[in-house]
């Protein structure tokens, strides 16, 4: 008995469960048949969808009653019917046109600067920070009074127009004597090298390099002080390119820088070659042998040169013409082995530093 | 006395249900008839079927003795031919064609 009562009240849950699964099954079913009438099956599928739709009915009035079999029955002739009414609604119903609603362009606002507030926005402003009319793109307009395309803020000569020759043209000033020889240079065949009239404008050489120019040397290939430029004949010395070399040795006293009297006739020749060339610079380099000891040498040479140089400057040379150096034994010309060696390396040098 | 008008009233009530749900598959019967001869088959397919539909289920279901739901399914049998008829009568006016 108590197993029959449990054999009913399995049944009558299950019966449940069933009855839930199919109602949700005939809800389903129902909204199909809903899209299926959407889809003009009333048209294209009358019978299939009327078989589907009252089927679906039919399953609930017998869930309804309680018969879960019956209602399984219409759902599944149901199912078949709107099936076949959807598929025959896709190529019989009329084709579906959605007008879509043309949708209004947004507006997009752009605000527009204008930082320099000249009415045109930085956008198209080329000088965004500075007033200036529109035909000039928004950029102050330049004044040029010349006409020469130099602003005058900039332009030296501002009512004069630069003549663009290629001499210095963009100071903004005319340069009818670029050279500054003299010479406009409409004349001048050398109009950016200065060069007397005689040589047509152009620069004459000197080739000795004495700063005399070629035309007014008399002795171009020798150098020699102006006005002729021809060398000078020193009986002490010779004033080369590079170097016054001394016939004989500046004479000290000995292990001392004090010059000896017996050297003031070289000096003086020294002195006579410097005012014959006005312009020469002269390092007076001292040097000695290796005996003893070098610091005490490069101390000795140093003043020894120094010596030389006061004696030039008492003589009216300037200073600033003259350099002492001393050397000590680092420079020797000779072998410090022998007395004549040493001898050689125990010396004076003049050098020219420059002739300009 | 009172027994025999107790079961005379039981049986009249039985009895009720098959009558009234026969009479019912009768009209609907009818109505799909006529709906047939306007032509609903073809002008109003879909509403026949549906009529059809629903007096065959009424039959199937007073042959279960259930009266009361075959009434109701005759009933909308009924109402859906008479709908289908309508409707095939209104096509065939609009057409010229006389059914």
């Amino acid at each position: 008995m108590r197993h029959r009562a449990l054999v009913l009240v399995a049944l009558a849950a299950a019966s449940c469960v069933t009855s839930g699964k199919l109602r949700e099954s005939a809800t389903s079913l129902r909204a199909e048949v809903d899209k299926a009438k959407r889809s003009g099956a009333a048209k294209c599928a009358p019978k299939e969808l009327a078989l589907a739709e009252s089927n679906v009915d039919f399953a609930d009035a017998e869930l309804a009653s309680g018969d879960p079999r019956r209602a399984k029955q219409h759902l599944d002739v149901a199912e078949v019917n709107v099936t076949k009414a959807l598929d025959m609604s896709k190529t019989c119903a009329p084709t579906q046109v959605i007008i879509a609603k043309k949708e209004e362009p947004k507006a997009v606002r752009i605000e527009k600067i204008d930082t320099d507030g000249d009415g045109i926005p930085d956008i198209d402003d080329q000088c965004p920070n500075e007033p200036g009319p529109p035909e000039n793109h928004g950029c102050p307009l330049v004044k040029d009074t010349d006409g020469d395309g130099i602003p005058d803020e900039i332009d030296r000569c501002p009512l004069d127009p630069e003549d663009f020759d290629g001499w210095q043209d963009e100071d903004g000033c005319p340069d009818p004597d670029n050279d500054g020889d003299g010479i406009v240079d409409k004349n001048d065949a050398c109009p950016n090298e200065p060069g007397p009239i005689e040589n047509k404008g152009c620069p004459v050489g000197d080739k000795d390099l004495d700063g005399v120019p070629d035309n007014l040397d008399k002795c171009p290939n020798d150098p020699g002080p102006p006005p002729d430029g021809c060398p000078r004949h020193y009986s002490l010395i010779e004033v080369q390119k590079d170097q016054i070399v001394t016939k004989v040795q500046v004479k000290y006293a000995t292990a001392k820088y004090r010059v000896l009297p017996e050297s003031y006739k070289l000096l003086n020749q020294i002195v006579q070659a410097m005012n014959d060339y006005p312009k020469m610079k002269v390092l007076v380099a001292g040097h000695t042998d290796s005996r003893g000891k070098q610091a005490s040498n490069m101390k000795l040479s140093q003043r020894r040169a120094e010596s030389v140089v006061d004696y030039l400057v008492t003589k009216g040379i300037s200073q600033d013409r003259l350099q002492a150096i001393g050397y000590g034994p680092t420079q020797p010309v000779a072998s410090n082995k022998t007395n004549t060696g040493r001898a050689k390396n125990r010396r004076t040098e003049f050098k020219i530093v420059s002739m300009e | 006395m009172r027994l025999l008008s107790a079961l005379l009233v039981l049986g009249t009530l039985v009895g009720c249900g098959p009558v009234q749900s026969t009479a019912t598959l009768i009209d609907a019967e009818v109505a799909l008839e006529a709906a047939r001869t306007a032509g609903a088959r073809e002008n109003a397919a879909y509403e026949y079927a549906l009529a059809e539909a629903y007096l065959t289920k009424a039959k199937e279901t007073v042959n279960r003795a259930r009266y009361e739901s075959a009434t109701e399914f005759a009933h909308k049998a009924k109402e859906l031919a008479n709908e289908a008829r309508k409707k095939a009568a209104s096509a065939s006016n609009s057409s010229g064609a006389t059914p």
